[in-house]
């Protein structure tokens, strides 16, 4: 959720909308970069210092944190004669994700892993409901903001998002699309491209998916890829969102 | 220590929010509430949340300020936070053992009751 971009804007209304622990309502709290304001496009009219000049217009169109997640991505080479390098978050050996809750097609998501492998893009998370329908992943568009608010990288899962299987544990599937009955699936696996033997494990890519194609055409179907960045711009910290 | 009995107040504050729906892109008005923290007999401080009722991230933000006023109660009760955390709405020691099962499965990480016996013949 948002502010309104015009209007009237009532400190409370600031308030109700980042969330608060004070009685008093404090602007310099909201400072973009700080502790309740991610440094996202829509809330760079916001200032950057809780010491800085900032007014209740600053205001108008801002979004709180809620819908993005944040982590501070670092690098792990696994070493040996074959390395792996992960670059993120969540991923072997690499930190844990700091903000977990990201909206991703109205649906909530805990995220614990955000990582990539060369072009390969790994998310894993819990949902919040059941996704009930594949477009939910099928191209989306995942936009990351370093600290200053540029554009890091912005990542594109493929036609076949959301139309694969899903890992609920080591052997075992189940199919991620539709899924409306009981419980919520307990886990979400998105995995762009293979780069571990996950056919043994029943779990097939987005890649693999998106370039057999089914009975709709056209075939191929768009892939998944970084349409800005690369691997590499994971390893800092990084405000998510998925529109 | 355990910090779970305490009481939860939610109140709807008078003055009427703005905010705009993203599924809808309008402009709505809503209801700010205050929500309190007060433990129900540990000398610890009265702490409180501001946000807007059906707020996308209510429960999620709700949770994180709970987590974080239960961290304050630990340290208010003078617990060092470098040796101590809060779990469970519990404050424990970090590293330390306080089951035996934490022990036995250490020791005997295959013991019967993990591994089901599996009978010479059947291999």
């Amino acid at each position: 959720m948002t502010l309104p971009s015009s209007g009237s804007l009532s400190y409370n209304t600031i308030r109700a909308e980042f969330g608060s622990p004070s009685t008093n309502v404090y602007l310099s709290l909201y400072y973009r970069g700080g502790p309740y304001t991610y440094a996202l496009p829509q809330n760079n009219n916001i200032t950057t210092s809780s010491t800085g000049t900032i007014s209740v217009s600053n205001f108008y169109g801002a979004s709180n944190k809620g819908p993005f997640m944040q982590f501070s991505g670092g690098t792990y080479n696994s070493g040996g004669k074959a390395p792996i390098v992960y670059y993120g978050a969540g991923g072997p050996s690499l930190p844990s994700v700091a903000d977990s809750s990201l909206t991703i097609g109205g649906t909530g998501y805990s995220v614990s892993k955000f990582y990539a492998i060369g072009g390969s893009m790994f998310i894993s998370g819990t949902p919040s409901a059941n996704v009930t329908s594949a477009p939910t992943w099928s191209q989306r568009n995942f936009y990351a903001y370093n600290s200053s608010g540029s554009l890091a990288f912005h990542f594109r899962t493929g036609w076949a998002a959301g139309r694969g299987q899903m890992l609920i544990g080591i052997g075992t599937t189940t199919n991620q699309t539709p899924r409306t009955n009981s419980p919520v699936a307990p886990a979400w696996m998105y995995e762009s491209n293979g780069v571990y033997p996950s056919g043994s494990l029943g779990l097939y890519t987005d890649y693999f998916l998106s370039t057999a194609g089914n009975s709709s055409p056209p075939s191929p179907q768009p892939v998944p890829s970084f349409v800005t960045g690369s691997a590499a711009t994971l390893a800092q910290y990084l405000v998510v969102k998925a529109n | 220590m355990d910090l779970s009995e305490y009481t939860k107040k939610i109140e709807i504050l008078p003055e009427k929010v703005r905010y705009r729906d993203d599924d809808t892109g309008e402009d709505k008005e809503g209801n700010e509430v205050c929500i309190t923290w007060k433990h129900n007999y540990l000398p610890v401080s009265e702490l409180k949340f501001y946000l807007r009722e059906n707020h996308d991230e209510f429960e999620h933000k709700i949770n994180s300020r709970e987590q974080e006023i239960l961290e304050i109660w630990m340290k208010e009760l003078k617990y060092d936070s470098r040796y101590f955390v809060v779990e469970d709405k519990k404050i424990k020691e970090v590293g330390k053992i306080e089951d035996d099962n934490q022990i036995q499965n250490w020791l005997h990480p295959n013991s019967q009751t993990v591994v089901p016996i599996t009978k010479a013949e059947e291999i």
